[in-house]
């Protein structure tokens, strides 16, 4: 499969940001509307046939170097993906087209032809920073990548005010909050240039074994941990991100929910993992307890509000809170199966919440929004839809036979196997929670009657019911053969937390 | 190292504060802006007195061994998250005329008021 590419294969690296970058630049002149929504289809396309392609080739040739322009490191900026950059880099790529197929419908409703102005180009440009940020050997280029997916997603969430005005608020408060998040990873990285006198990445973690200023170093790793925690939405720095996704056009929530919280926690792994000394590859004192307080915070208290929301779009984004503390809760332990299910947690819970976001888009299209009210008896009325959405709650949960299962199931191993029964017990309370959460939907839309004045049956677009379905469908298909995507997580992990002295 | 040897930094700090207290205190969208601009100025500032060195030539090449330089490379990241800087400013006044245009106030407060009243109609 993908043979062809193979005369590229040197070349991956640099083209999984090359392809999704001409495609941004290229798409004004291409057209707006359909056209523009066709060239985006196939940017993306051929941008997941590389991030595939690439992921295959490490699998058999270990990591990859890319030197940019030839210029060694350190001295050159360097392109670095091993096995953890390259399967997430696949999900963003893979998510993002097939939201990006989605969106075609989506948009047209929600964001009016006089204001699609550039849509498409930020739309790949925003993707395009992600995967930068995923490949990135050089500490700097991670933050000027950052700021460029950052930015992109200010502007794509305020574009949902023809819906509702109030994501023009909630994109101005994210774009604050985002800009001081940044600005604390660039003291950050300024403080330990000032320490090393290097930003390649690789390199920094070598000129920080030989030792130095402990002081610097340790708030280095203060700024860095709130600018990514504010990032990723972690507890208690989340406050910008339900208003912003259920404010956000439905393309844009999908596309968020799975992948630009995701890429946060990957920054966080491989700084306080590859970048930074750790104590035998786990996080020493006050580090991994602020990280375990902050995760354990956002299980309970994201799963307790999302059972009190007004909205599905809300319900879900509070969920996405409670989500980031089981990736963070397996990150913070630093122990091997507790990472690996952190790792494919990232991946299972970008597949099912995209999907479940995409869901929730489907009634906006329909039904003008989805405030709970307006849900009743929907089972009947978007049977598709319902379904998907409460296969997606299930795997929220960790229902047996979902992705969810998988992924919480080697955290809780994990958890056990590190002498922490106690945050072990959080994770459960934290799944009876989100069986809480998803009955509500359940109750509202199976079990309430349809209300007199609605039409009984509404037709679901069939161009947004598959994108859906494939991102909940596949996350049933790793749920019931996660094989494969076990064994490259345990081998990611492996070398995380294996590359440390 | 005495107080007054550290000035750069003090003086970063304070701008950074300085920034941040605008950020939290004040109403005014603009205002937020103008905050969070400062606040960006002040770690340029940190890169710069990085990458400085008293008494020492421009980093231009100079064919003789007993010439010491200033580090030319946090400048050149500065410029970089200089530039970065701008399309923030550019993208948070784009938005906030939008706000402008949707709720005809640019007052934190009075917006979140709007807010509000939209999703209690009658309260």
């Amino acid at each position: 499969m993908l043979s062809f590419l193979s005369p590229w294969a040197p070349h991956f690296p640099i083209l999984l940001v090359l392809l999704p970058l001409l495609g941004a630049v290229l798409s004004p002149l291409i057209g707006r509307g359909d056209r523009g929504w066709a060239w985006a289809v196939m940017t993306m396309g051929a941008t997941t046939a590389v991030a595939m392609a690439l992921l295959l080739r490490i699998r058999e040739v270990g990591a990859v170097s890319y030197p940019l322009g030839g210029w060694q490191a350190p001295f050159g900026i360097e392109l670095y993906v091993d096995l953890l950059s390259a399967m997430i880099a696949l999900v963003v790529a893979a998510v993002g087209w097939v939201v990006t197929i989605y969106a075609r419908a989506s948009i047209r409703v929600e964001i009016p032809g006089d204001r699609l102005g550039a849509f498409w180009a930020v739309w790949l440009l925003a993707i395009t920073g992600l995967l930068g940020i995923l490949i990135s050997g050089d500490a700097f280029n991670v933050y000027v990548l950052l700021e460029i997916s950052s930015l992109t997603i200010y502007g794509l969430i305020a574009m949902g005010r023809s819906r509702d005005r109030k994501a023009l608020v909630s994109a101005f408060n994210y774009l604050i909050l985002g800009s001081i998040g940044a600005s604390f990873i660039l003291i950050a990285i300024g403080l330990l240039y000032a320490q090393t006198g290097t930003l390649n990445m690789a390199d920094l973690r070598l000129r920080l074994l030989e030792g130095g200023s402990e002081a610097t170093v340790n708030t280095a790793r203060a700024f860095l941990l709130a600018g990514l925690g504010l990032k990723m939405a972690l507890f208690p720095l989340h406050f910008w991100m339900p208003a912003a996704y259920s404010t956000a056009p439905s393309a844009v929530a999908g596309l968020l929910a799975a992948t630009a919280t995701k890429v946060g926690i990957y920054m966080a792994m491989r700084f306080l993992y590859s970048v930074f000394p750790t104590d035998q590859g786990t996080l020493t004192g006050a580090n991994a307890w602020i990280l375990c307080a902050c995760a354990g915070g956002a299980i309970l208290f994201g799963s307790a509000s999302a059972a009190r929301q007004p909205s599905l779009s809300l319900l879900l984004a509070y969920s996405s809170v409670a989500q980031v503390g089981y990736i963070v809760l397996g990150l913070a332990v630093g122990q091997i199966d507790a990472m690996t299910g952190s790792i494919l947690h990232i991946i299972f819970h970008a597949l099912m919440k995209g999907g479940l976001f995409l869901g929730a888009g489907i009634i906006i299209y329909r039904l003008g929004g989805n405030e709970f009210d307006r849900l009743a008896g929907l089972g009947r009325r978007m049977p598709w839809t319902s379904a998907a959405i409460v296969l997606g709650g299930l795997g929220m949960i960790g229902i047996p036979g979902t992705a969810g299962f998988i992924s919480k199931l080697h955290l809780l191993k994990g958890l056990f196997i590190a002498g922490q029964p106690l945050l072990a017990m959080l994770v459960l309370v934290g799944s009876v929670l989100a069986a809480i959460y998803t009955w509500r939907f359940v109750e509202v839309a199976y079990l309430r009657p349809v209300t007199d004045e609605d039409p009984v049956a509404v037709e679901e677009p069939p161009g947004m019911l598959w994108p859906m379905w494939l991102l909940i469908g596949s996350s049933v298909v790793f749920g019931l053969y996660p094989a494969t995507v076990v064994k490259l997580a345990t081998d990611a992990a492996r070398a995380l937390l294996g590359a440390t002295g | 190292m005495s107080i007054l040897g550290l000035f750069n930094h003090w003086a970063f700090v304070i701008i950074m504060m300085l920034g941040l207290y605008a950020i939290i205190a004040r109403n005014n969208m603009i205002k937020k802006i103008l905050g969070l601009a400062l606040f960006q100025t002040g770690i340029f500032l940190m890169y710069i007195t990085l990458g400085f060195k008293e008494g020492a030539a421009s980093p231009i090449l100079q064919h003789d061994p007993s010439i010491s330089y200033t580090n030319p490379l946090p400048q050149v990241l500065i410029l970089t998250a200089i530039v970065v800087s701008l399309s923030t400013m550019a993208v948070a006044l784009a938005i906030v005329i939008g706000i402008r245009e949707e709720y005809d106030s640019i007052e934190a407060d009075e917006v979140a008021h709007l807010d509000r009243q939209q999703r209690e109609p009658g309260c």
